[in-house]
C-alpha cells in the first residue's frame, strides 16, 4: 500500500528517508518494522517492504510524547528514546535530532536483535534522517504556518 | 479506607477545548502531551494533544477527582480507551463552530458507548457565542432521538465557572 503524501515534507525528503530506512535494514537484518512519524502522529516515511504502519506511527507518537512527560516529571531531561520489551521482542522509539524536532523514528526487531545493537542503528539512521531534513530545510517542506 | 477517586475523562474532537478546560479545572501544573501540529495548524491552534491531559481538582466536600484528557483526532481512538479505562465519567466538548458537529456526537456517544448510554456522559458545546437561535437545540433533538439523556450546556473552555458547572452536573447524573 502507498504512502499517503504528507504536506509538509516533499517526495524528495521522503525519498532520502527511506534510503536511511533500508541502511538501518541492512544493519539490523531481522529489523521487523521501521517508519518515520511525525511527532503529531503521521506517518512519513517506512521499509519498504512494511505494510500500512500509521496505526503504529500514530502510537509512536502518544508513546514518545509520554516518554517527555515522564522525562520532565522525573527530572531526567529531554527525552531521547523510549524502549520496549516484549516477549517476542523489542522496539525503540528515537527522536530525529534536527531543527525542527518534529519527527520519531520506530524500530522494531525479534528477540534475536540485541538491544544496543537496535538501540546503536537505530541512533546512527536518525542521525542520516536529521541530515536529510537540515539539507532539505525550507518553509514549504518543513513547517505549515 | 479513602473511597476511591473520581476519574473524569474530557474527550471530543480536535479544538473543542478539552486542554483548555483541564487547565482551568486542575489545581496541579497539569501534565500535557502537547506537539506541533504538522497539518492543519492555524493561527489560534498550533498544537494538539498526542497522548493525554492529567490534572486533579479537589470538590467542595473534599473529595479528590482526577482529570484526564484525550486526543481530539480519530486517529487517537486508541488512547481515547485507553485513557477512558475507568472512567467514572465522560466530559464531551463539541465546537459549534466545526462543519458537522452532529457527527462528532455521533462518534464520540459511539465510542464512549457504555458511558453514554449509562448517562456517565454531560456535553459541553463550545464556541457558541457566534450563534443565532438557540444553539443548543439539535444537540438535545439529536440525543432525544435516540433515546440518550444527558445533560447539555453551552460552555466556553476558558471560563473555569463552566467548566464547574459540567463537573457538577455530571456528579449529579451520577448520584441519581
Ligand atoms: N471563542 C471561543 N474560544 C474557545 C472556546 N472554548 C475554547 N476556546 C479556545 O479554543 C481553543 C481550544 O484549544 P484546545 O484547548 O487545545 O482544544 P483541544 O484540541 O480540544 O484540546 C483554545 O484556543 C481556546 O482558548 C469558546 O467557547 N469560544
Ligand atoms: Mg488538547
Amino acid at each position: 500500500m502507498n504512502l499517503i503524501p504528507h504536506p509538509s515534507f516533499s517526495s524528495t525528503l521522503t525519498n532520502e528517508f527511506n534510503r536511511a530506512l533500508l541502511q538501518l535494514k541492512d544493519s539490523v537484518p531481522d529489523l521487523s518494522t521501521a517508519c518515520v512519524a511525525t511527532r503529531d502522529g503521521f506517518e512519513i516515511a517506512r521499509l519498504e517492504s512494511d505494510n500500512d504502519q500509521r496505526k503504529l506511527a500514530a502510537m509512536a507518537s502518544s508513546m514518545h510524547a509520554l516518554g517527555d512527560a515522564i522525562a520532565a516529571e522525573a527530572s531526567l531531561g529531554a527525552c531521547r528514546n523510549v524502549i520496549i520489551e516484549g516477549n517476542a521482542g523489542k522496539a525503540v522509539m528515537l527522536t530525529v535530532p534536527d531543527a525542527a524536532a518534529n519527527k520519531v523514528l520506530i524500530a522494531a526487531a525479534s528477540s534475536d536483535t540485541n538491544l544496543a545493537m537496535l538501540l546503536i542503528s537505530s541512533r546512527t539512521c536518525c542521525e542520516q534522517l536529521a541530515n536529510a531534513s537540515q539539507n532539505h530545510f525550507a518553509p514549504d517542506t518543513e513547517f505549515v504556518t | 479506607m479513602n473511597p476511591a477517586p473520581i476519574k473524569l475523562v474530557f474527550t471530543g474532537p480536535v479544538g473543542s477545548g478539552k486542554t483548555t478546560a483541564l487547565h482551568q479545572l486542575s489545581e496541579i501544573t497539569p501534565v500535557v502531551t502537547e506537539q506541533a501540529m504538522t497539518v492543519g495548524a492555524t493561527v489560534n491552534k498550533t498544537t494538539t494533544t498526542v497522548a493525554l491531559d492529567y490534572g486533579e481538582v479537589t470538590l467542595e466536600n473534599g473529595e479528590k477527582v482526577l482529570l484526564f484528557g484525550t486526543p481530539g483526532q480519530r486517529y487517537y481512538d486508541y488512547m481515547c480507551k485507553i485513557v477512558a479505562q475507568g472512567a467514572t465519567g465522560i466530559m464531551l466538548l463539541l465546537n459549534n463552530d466545526n462543519a458537522d458537529p452532529q457527527n462528532d456526537l455521533a462518534y464520540f456517544t459511539e465510542l464512549f458507548a457504555d458511558h453514554a448510554k449509562r448517562g456517565a456522559m454531560v456535553l459541553g458545546i463550545t464556541h457558541t457565542e457566534g450563534a443565532r437561535n438557540n444553539p443548543l437545540q439539535r444537540y438535545h433533538a439529536w440525543l432525544s432521538d435516540r433515546g440518550y439523556m444527558l445533560p447539555v450546556f453551552a460552555v466556553d473552555a476558558r471560563n473555569r465557572d463552566d467548566v464547574i458547572l459540567m463537573v457538577e452536573a455530571l456528579a449529579a447524573s451520577l448520584e441519581y
